[in-house]
Order: structure tokens, then C-alpha cells, then sequence
């Protein structure tokens, strides 16, 4: 799969979960979330996805190993620790639920997180999101610097990460459960 | 220098990430960022889990083009259209009158979208899609893909990519550092500093901005004017003004071309993107096609190639 491709599908189908994944990370304690987070993209990244048939139930479960492996590792983990993480179990479970998130909560999620951009900021990345000018383009057209360009992006792109880190999903039925991650495959 | 020893005080790697993808899409990276952005990334596996998760953010955002007015996604609230944001070079913000500015912002706080204003001048940008013809004062632009043009008054600038002016009465557009007076059609394209304009028929003449030299062109002609070197005119074959005229016509032309080399042309002109995999990649297929029919193109490198593909609806993957 391309890198465009992969991220892509990352965008479309496991992005959307990552707030959830993090507040279910905090109940553990001794972890930063940051830290399971970040290497949760790298594993997510480097997986064939083609074979993954519930990305929201895979993201919980890559978080949940990289926890387990800290876990193993730390050398002093409290027994709270050990408790949190034995009585943790992924969200959806029992619910046997797979969310999705249809394009049109997409659209409304970044039209509002585009909303709230501050005003320069905003600007610049509606010209070059919605509108599809290259930063030159919208350089020339708001008549200020590239650098300007580049660094407002570099902010937008920071404030919406932030709010995808932020996003609490709504709760929909008739999914599937995390149990089958991977066709013919086992749960990671 | 790159992103990584700029700015704030201790940044944390999504911060860093962003400003490596926002960097990275206003250009290629040089050698020198190349190499700081792989060390910072080999550093530790949180900041290659950081650089994921921010291009996946951004890819993300792509999808925003949606809620673009017109686009068919609703009535978005964050979007005005860019001819209520500023000024555009080269006119100064200061000329905006307030008028115009009123306007702009009753539309946002109402809901509805503004008017484009005259004295705002246009912007027209063609993406990964077909040619486009934009009419400016004494003629008529075709905009190549990839392409940008500032409309303004009897004023037109192409800012980026390449296009055709086509007139029966004297039109003028300015490209970098020339600009070209025609009658006639004449293809003016810009890459990077290098500006070329290249008369089909007619007549025309170039003139270089602040010396006021001239260049006259007859057909055929294509003069060459980069950053820091002669300009350069001279006459082309035929083979290659049709060539270089192929796009304009709605053609691909593969003499020798790769399927690999074939998918990249038709990526450029269509939202359907041609993929090429494994070995399909390196066959070669002659012939001409329509520029916008990607899928024509796959069935008869199935037909002589005997690869195979699988159509969707946003994409062929040949294999």
C-alpha cells in the first residue's frame, strides 16, 4: 500500500477512534498516553490493512499490548497498576459494537474544528483544505509570506490534531465486536 | 532549516510533526532537511509516531475540499469563498474599500456567501482535473492542471503551471518576469523560476518586466527566460510543439512511456486514479488516448498487455 493510500484508510477509519482510545487509556496509571499513542500510529502505520476487518476495535487492542509491554517492562508497576489492567477491558466488548463515522460527522467534526480556528489561521488552511491552493497560491492571494502560509498550517494542523486527540465518538449499534480483528487472524 | 530547531521552547513531537508536514507541503525537501527530519525521526519511535499521526491528520483534512460552497456537503460554516478573504497580490490590503470588507463580513455572520467583488480580482486554481477555460479581457485562458491564475480588471497573472491564451484581438498575460502581448494563441507555462512561452499561431511579443526588452515571437517560436540566465528563444519541430501541446487537446500521447509513467499523466488530469502494480509498471505501450478516459486506457493495456486490472470507483489498479 501507497503511503498516501495508508494514510488514507488511517484517516478514514482509525483516526476518528482516537480520542476514545486516549480516555480509555487514562484509567491506567503510570503511563503517559501520549507516549501508547504515538506508538500506536507507528504499528498501525506498518500493518497490512487490507486484513483488518475493525479498525476501531484494532486501535484499542494495539493500545492495549503497547500498555501490557510497558507494563512488563517498568520495573516498579504499583499493584493498582496491575489491577487497572487486569479489570480493563476494550470498550465495545460486550456491546458487540463497531463504530463507524459516516463522512457527513466528518465534514460537521471539521467544519466546526475549522470554525474555531483563529481568524489567520483559519484563512489560510480553508484557501488550502477546502479550496485546494498550493501555499504559494494562498500566499499571493492573502498577500502575506509563504513562511506565514507555512507556519499558520503547521498551527491549524496542530490545533485540529488536538481536537481529533480530544473527539468523544457518539455510540451507534449493529457493529461488530472487537473479537475478529483480522480475517484469519488471531487478535493482536 | 527545517522545522526541528525552530521556534518554541521545548516543542513536543506533534508539534514538530506539524510544522515537518506543513514544510513539506509547500515544497520538497532539500537534502540538508531531508537528512535533519530522518534523524529526528530516527531518534526516538515516538517522533515517527508523532510524523504518522500528524500526516494522517492532514490527510484528513482533505476531505474538507467537501465543504467547499458548491461542493454538494451542506451549508458549511467555517467556509468563505477566497474572494472574501484579502486583497490578492498585487493589490495591497489598504485597497480593499470598506465597503467590500462590509460585505464580506455580513455574508460570514449571515450564513450566505458574499459576492465576488471586481476589485478583488479572481483566483482560479485547476487541481488534479481537466483543463479549464477561464475569459479575461480580450480573450480566453485555457488553464492546464495544476495551474493558477489572478484575474484582475484587464490584468491576468499566471502564477503557477502552464496554459493557453487564445484571442483575435490583442490580450495580454503576464507570467514571471514577462509579460506577453498576442493575437492569436500562445501556451505560456512556469516551473519553479523558469518561465517559457511558446506561440501556436498569431502573433506576440514578450516583453521583460523592468528592462522593457522585447521579444518578438512567430509561430513555433518558444522563448525561455529563467532566474539568472539568457533567455532563450527558438523554434520547435513539429513533433514537438505537438507534443507540448497534447495536453490542450485532450491527449496522451505514449511514445515509449511506462505504465507507470502512463498512470502519472492520467493521475494528473483525473479524480479516478490509475494505479500500477509489481511488473505492470515497467511495460511499455505506444499509442494515443483520451486524456480523461483513465478507464479506455486500462482496457487496452489489458487487451495488448495482457495485465489485469480491478476498477472501483475512485480507482484502477492495474496489475
Amino acid at each position: 500500500m501507497l503511503p498516501e493510500e495508508r494514510n488514507h484508510w488511517l484517516a478514514t477509519h482509525v483516526l476518528p477512534h482516537e480520542g476514545d482510545v486516549r480516555s480509555w487509556l487514562r484509567r491506567f496509571s503510570g503511563i503517559e498516553s501520549d507516549d501508547i499513542i504515538q506508538q500506536a500510529w507507528v504499528e498501525l502505520a506498518e500493518a497490512d490493512h487490507t486484513s483488518i476487518r475493525f479498525p476501531r476495535a484494532w486501535f484499542f487492542a494495539v493500545a492495549r499490548n503497547l500498555v501490557l509491554q510497558h507494563y512488563r517492562k517498568a520495573r516498579i508497576v504499583s499493584f493498582d497498576s496491575l489491577t487497572d489492567f487486569s479489570g480493563a477491558e476494550i470498550p465495545d466488548q460486550g456491546q458487540a459494537v463497531e463504530r463507524s463515522v459516516t463522512a457527513r460527522q466528518e465534514l460537521r467534526f471539521l467544519d466546526q474544528v475549522a470554525r474555531e480556528l483563529p481568524d489567520r489561521c483559519r484563512d489560510v488552511f480553508v484557501l488550502r483544505r477546502f479550496y485546494g491552493y498550493s501555499q504559494r497560491e494562498c500566499a499571493l492571494h492573502l498577500n502575506v509570506s509563504e513562511n506565514v502560509v507555512e507556519k499558520q498550517l503547521a498551527r491549524a494542523l496542530r490545533i485540529i490534531g488536538t481536537a481529533y486527540a480530544g473527539r468523544d465518538l457518539p455510540a451507534q449499534g449493529g457493529g461488530h465486536g472487537p473479537g475478529d480483528l483480522r480475517k484469519g487472524k488471531s487478535n493482536p | 532549516m527545517g522545522p526541528v530547531t525552530c521556534g518554541r521552547e521545548n516543542p513536543t513531537p506533534e508539534s514538530i510533526a506539524a510544522d515537518w508536514v506543513a514544510r513539506m507541503d509547500r515544497a520538497a525537501l532539500t537534502a540538508g532537511e531531508q537528512g535533519e527530519l530522518d534523524c529526528w525521526l530516527g531518534a526516538d519511535i515516538r517522533h515517527r509516531g508523532a510524523m504518522i499521526r500528524a500526516q494522517v491528520v492532514w490527510q484528513a483534512t482533505e476531505r474538507a475540499a467537501a465543504l467547499r460552497p458548491g461542493a454538494g456537503a451542506g451549508a458549511p460554516q467555517a467556509v468563505r469563498p477566497p474572494e472574501s478573504f484579502a486583497a490578492p497580490h498585487p493589490l495591497p490590503a489598504r485597497s480593499l474599500s470598506r465597503r467590500a470588507m462590509v460585505a464580506a463580513a455580513a455574508g460570514v455572520a449571515l450564513g450566505a456567501w458574499p459576492a465576488p467583488s471586481r476589485e478583488m480580482g479572481r483566483f482560479y486554481s485547476v487541481r488534479d482535473a481537466a483543463p479549464r477555460s477561464v475569459e479575461i479581457a480580450g480573450g480566453t485562458v485555457r488553464l492546464d492542471c495544476f495551474s493558477g491564475l489572478l484575474v484582475g480588471g484587464a490584468a491576468a497573472r499566471l502564477l503557477d503551471g502552464r496554459c493557453v491564451l487564445s484571442s483575435r484581438r490583442e490580450a495580454r498575460l503576464d507570467a514571471g518576469s514577462l509579460t506577453f502581448r498576442s493575437v492569436g494563441r500562445v501556451q505560456v507555462s512556469i516551473a519553479g523560476d523558469r518561465t517559457t512561452g511558446l506561440l501556436l499561431s498569431g502573433s506576440a511579443v514578450a516583453i521583460r518586466q523592468g528592462t522593457g526588452e522585447r521579444f518578438t515571437l512567430r509561430a513555433g517560436d518558444c522563448l525561455t527566460m529563467g532566474a539568472g540566465s539568457a533567455p532563450r528563444l527558438r523554434g520547435l519541430t513539429a513533433d514537438e510543439l505537438a507534443r507540448a501541446t497534447n495536453w490542450e487537446r485532450g491527449v496522451v500521447e505514449l511514445q515509449g512511456e511506462t505504465l507507470g509513467d502512463a498512470a502519472t499523466i492520467f493521475n494528473r488530469y483525473n479524480a479516478k486514479k490509475l494505479m500500477v502494480h509489481g511488473q505492470a509498471g515497467g511495460r511499455v505501450l505506444m499509442g494515443s488516448f483520451a486524456l480523461d478516459d483513465p478507464d479506455t486506457f486500462a482496457r487496452v493495456a489489458r487487451g495488448v498487455l495482457h495485465v489485469d486490472y480491478v476498477a472501483s470507483a475512485r480507482r484502477l489498479d492495474i496489475y
